[in-house]
């Protein structure tokens, strides 16, 4: 009668064969409490400034400065807006369904680099509390929301080793 | 030394396309003529130049950094052009969607040549991004 006990070598290889299989939906538990206030946080924030953004472009918010209120700048902030939008779903998707959360969360991070210097660069003589409180409020944050998606992306756990 | 990091082909042609494409666009922009900020959008042409300037001295870092990470962890360089990647994505949504209204390239041939190859660069850092991604466990 044939021996029907598994071998190491069978055994590995059922394994391994598991080895990449994951929760679709990762437990909310499994996450710290660090993760979960970064992501709130960084929802509100996002959604803020999108909210204000828009209430100034259709006049539902008086502008301090109307001289800002210009049609390249709308356009500047109205690519930067949807931009920032669509990294929110993205993350937000990624933390849900666990997919790929950490290479979303190192594009938006990098995105958000990348526009910082850009502002930095392009409309440093505009920064003024005192003139444009919301532009100066937007720019001045920017590297608070920075910190936080890199943190959010480093205490996100996944389960799964070298993802 | 490269044959044992198990990279194809492509992924060595893409890496050369996009140093030599760097380095071209360094060029360009080091020696711009003097009568580039003379037009009547002088104003977006220097916005232009200062950002290129940023761009660029962060890109020669780049490098410089990737063949001494690339031949030490792979599992870093992978991140690292993924992060290249889409800092390089970004700025071309920058420039084409965000800023095409505040910013204007020089008028100048090599400059052109630079934005008409850009798709191609792009394509390029794609490229070894998805291979250092998805042939992970044949490189280890």
């Amino acid at each position: 009668m044939a021996d029907k006990k598994l071998n190491d070598t069978e055994i590995g290889a059922i394994l391994e064969a598991f080895a990449e299989s994951r929760d679709v939906k990762v437990d909310s538990k499994n996450q710290s409490r660090t993760f979960k206030f970064l992501i709130v946080f960084i929802n509100f924030y996002v959604l803020g400034f999108i909210i204000i953004y828009y209430f100034l472009r259709y006049n539902l918010l008086q502008a301090v400065d109307n001289g800002l209120m210009t049609e390249e700048f709308f356009i500047v902030f109205d690519g930067r807006a949807q931009i920032m939008f669509w990294f929110l779903v993205f993350i937000n998707m990624g933390a849900y369904f666990n997919i790929g959360f950490k290479i979303i969360s190192l594009i938006a991070l990098v995105y958000l680099l990348s526009s910082t210097v850009d502002n930095a660069v392009i409309f440093s003589g505009l920064v003024s509390f005192a003139d444009r409180p919301y532009f100066s409020m937007f720019v001045a944050s920017r590297p608070i929301i920075i910190i936080a998606i890199a943190w959010m992306g480093l205490s996100h756990k996944n389960g799964l080793e070298g993802d | 030394m490269i044959s044992h990091l198990g990279l194809t082909k492509l992924f060595w042609i893409s890496l050369a396309f996009a140093y030599s494409f760097v380095i071209l666009a360094a060029y360009s922009i080091l020696t711009l003529p003097e009568n580039t900020f003379s037009s009547d959008s002088s104003e977006h042409v220097m916005a232009a130049v200062k950002l290129s300037y940023v761009r660029l001295s962060l890109s020669v870092v780049s490098l410089v950094v990737y063949p001494i990470l690339l031949f030490s962890s792979l599992k870093y360089t992978k991140y690292v052009t993924i992060a290249l990647t889409a800092w390089a994505i970004a700025i071309y949504i920058d420039d084409h969607l965000v800023l095409y209204r505040i910013i204007e390239y020089p008028e100048r041939g090599i400059v052109v040549f630079i934005q008409s190859i850009r798709p191609i660069f792009l394509a390029s850092l794609l490229w070894m991004s998805f291979e250092l991604t998805f042939t992970r466990s044949k490189v280890r």
